[in-house]
């Protein structure tokens, strides 16, 4: 009686700062059909799949960089993917930066940056939203590296928490406990932790990751880039007990180098899907959601086996603090 | 610039269930020795290092179960194992069960103590203690099973939280074995600063559910991983220190290792008995983290991290109160 889902890991190449969304939309539709051909019932797109990776270019002025935000969705643009996804019967993971018009924390509405992902549903129904937390980078120019990187600067922290829904995708008409991260924060156990307290079944997550390090402190080799990403979502699954799907936008993207290596992870942590390209490309796996079964009723059976009362630091304290010299 | 600790991780072989505390001592000694010999500083032993897993039985008989329990630290048992260490100028981190009278009022479950492990300094004093948190397994005996996973019945929760030590230059960690599986645990060691985090254990190298879903080499493939990924996300060093091998009839697995900053492994065991890996560990090489991907007064928002100190197990969305 196993609870299978096949999904896709859409992979895409790189999205060129010229490129208009209609291109991105069209590419994204060729690998859905490629996935209605495999049997896919969820298929999950990068990071800012609509369009370049932009905080890599630095604006003065925030309001000069709004055309690469998405003010509606579906819009004109993304309609076509809401479409493929009813005559498909095919659910969709999007990530896209967003701009709304929203009362922040005091009350005030005023436009809001957020990066964002949503799971739409075989109906073309959004089922799931959720706005990156982990933003990495910096807010200012940074004239020390090559590349910048300012998330920190075109989006505010995320304010919807690391939500879980249960709902019917693809087959699985009785419902799937799904749940969305957005690239770094992938690296980050406390966010996979709020979702495996949510029953998380499958993590849809997507990726824009430059392959090297381009910070000008310190020194990473390369190769560890690749490595550190499967880590953390092979870590990550497994500690949850839980499957996952990564998937990056790769390729050289206005002459950065972004790595592709997309997997889908099963609850072991065993790479069961991979990437070998760093161009469109389309990866697929038949996932038995009841292989959550043994670590949640055993190993990490969380009811049986946290200590929270020992947690307190997680959320007392924001950065570290060092014991005292004694 | 670096901040070169040398360390030693001593994996151990089995120790029989009876008659073997001198003979383990001896062999814990060699390990010692030798890794003094390639330059330790600081030599890593295993979670109960001084006696057999005792938990995978239910033992009736209450001398027997004290017989597991170490009733101070040092006491006449290990002295040998201190005063080599001191005479060698080598610290070491242990792993032992710790009788603790304050624990025995519990009914029928058991508990005659903690899973503690203890950080010994190069002149012998105890510089730190931990008592095992995530304990595995269960109160009450399953029937139907050949071995049992009783360290919940023996054992009372640690009540240390997860303390780092400032030691041989650095900030010391301990786990003790299924504590390594816990991000949370890697957390609050790393959130004072921790540079180096010592792990022993004794995994089961079989499915401890009775059934065949975990071969010895998938236990093997997650103590690794967990390992790596926790040092990784936590930009520290780790090693995991294994008792390995068939114990008393019961397979452990073995897959001690030393890993890095970057979640690389550095040294690795190659086999499942008394075994020495040494590695010069650069405390600074945790820097690039810490200060960058890892720098949690930048990047951390535990505003969003409610539930994992809110709510213990699991709810279901819809299923919220």
């Amino acid at each position: 009686m196993a609870r299978r889902i096949t999904v896709g890991g859409a992979q895409l190449g790189a999205i060129q700062k010229a490129d208009s969304r209609k291109v991105a939309v069209e590419r994204m539709l060729a690998l859905m059909a490629e996935g209605q051909r495999r049997g896919v019932e969820l298929i999950v797109f990068p990071e800012l799949a609509l369009t370049t990776f932009f905080p890599r270019h630095y604006v003065e002025n925030l309001d000069e960089a709004d055309h690469w935000y998405e003010t509606a969705m579906p819009s004109n643009e993304t309609a076509p993917l809401f479409e493929a996804a009813r005559k498909y019967r095919m659910g969709f993971h999007l990530g896209y930066a967003e701009l709304t018009h929203e009362a922040d924390e005091t009350g005030v509405e005023r436009k809001r940056r957020f990066n964002t992902a949503i799971l739409v549903n075989p109906d073309g129904r959004i089922v799931l939203k959720y706005r990156k937390v982990h933003l990495p980078g910096h807010a200012e120019f940074d004239p020390a590296r090559k590349v910048q990187h300012l998330e920190k600067r075109y989006f505010e922290v995320g304010n919807l928490g690391f939500p879980v829904v249960r709902t019917p995708m693809g087959r699985r008409e009785e419902g799937i406990n799904l749940g969305i991260m957005i690239c770094n924060d992938r690296r980050w156990p406390e966010a996979w932790r709020v979702l495996g307290l949510q029953s998380v079944e499958l993590v849809t997550l997507g990726y824009n990751t430059p392959s090297i390090n381009q910070e000008a402190k310190g020194w990473e080799a390369h190769h560890l880039r690749v490595f550190h990403s499967h880590l953390s979502v092979q870590a990550g699954c497994y500690q949850n007990a839980c499957w996952g799907v990564a998937v990056a936008k790769a390729g050289v993207e206005d002459g950065a180098e972004l790595f592709g290596h997309s997997i889908i992870v099963n609850p072991q942590g065993e790479i069961v899907a991979m990437a070998d390209t760093w161009e469109d490309q389309l990866i697929t796996a038949d996932c038995d959601l009841d292989m959550c079964r043994l670590g949640r009723t055993t190993i990490f059976n969380f009811a049986a086996h946290r200590r929270p009362e020992h947690y307190t630091r997680i959320t007392a304290q924001v950065g570290a603090v060092e014991p005292p010299i004694v | 610039m670096a901040r070169i600790i040398r360390v030693a991780a001593c994996q151990m072989g089995p120790n029989p269930r009876i008659g073997s505390r001198a003979q383990t001592l001896a062999r814990m000694i060699a390990l010692l020795d030798k890794a003094a010999a390639q330059g330790a500083e600081l030599a890593v032993f295993p979670e109960l290092a001084f006696t057999t897993f005792f938990p995978r039985w239910p033992i009736a008989d209450e001398e027997e179960l004290l017989s597991y329990f170490e009733p101070a630290m040092p006491n006449p048992h290990v002295q040998p194992l201190f005063d080599r260490a001191k005479a060698l100028g080598v610290g070491f981190c242990v792993g032992y069960a710790e009788l603790d009278r304050s624990a025995f009022a519990d009914g029928e479950v058991r508990r005659r103590g903690y899973n503690t492990a203890i950080l010994v300094g190069k002149d012998g004093k105890i510089l730190g203690k931990y008592r095992k948190v995530h304990l595995p397994g269960s109160e009450q005996v399953k029937p139907h099973q050949r071995y049992q996973q009783l360290e919940k019945r023996y054992f009372a929760y640690g009540d240390l939280g997860f303390p780092a030590f400032r030691a041989f230059g650095g900030i010391v960690g301990m786990l003790i074995c299924n504590d390594r599986r816990w991000p949370e645990a890697w957390r609050c060691l790393a959130l004072q600063g921790t540079e180096l985090v010592l792990v022993g254990y004794n995994s089961a190298a079989y499915d401890p559910n009775g059934g065949d879903s975990e071969s010895a080499e998938l236990r093997t493939f997650h103590s690794m991983l967990v390992v790596q990924a926790n040092a990784y996300m936590n930009a520290c060093w780790a090693v995991a220190v294994a008792k390995a091998g068939v114990e008393d009839g019961a397979g452990l697995i073995g897959g001690s290792c030393i890993v890095d900053p970057n979640g690389l492994i550095v040294a690795q065991a190659k086999t499942l008995g008394d075994e020495v890996l040494v590695a010069e560990c650069d405390l600074d090489a945790c820097l690039q983290g810490k200060t960058k991907m890892f720098d949690f007064a930048a990047h951390r928002r535990p505003q969003h991290y409610r539930r994992i100190v809110e709510q213990v197990g699991a709810v279901p969305p819809g299923q919220e109160e």
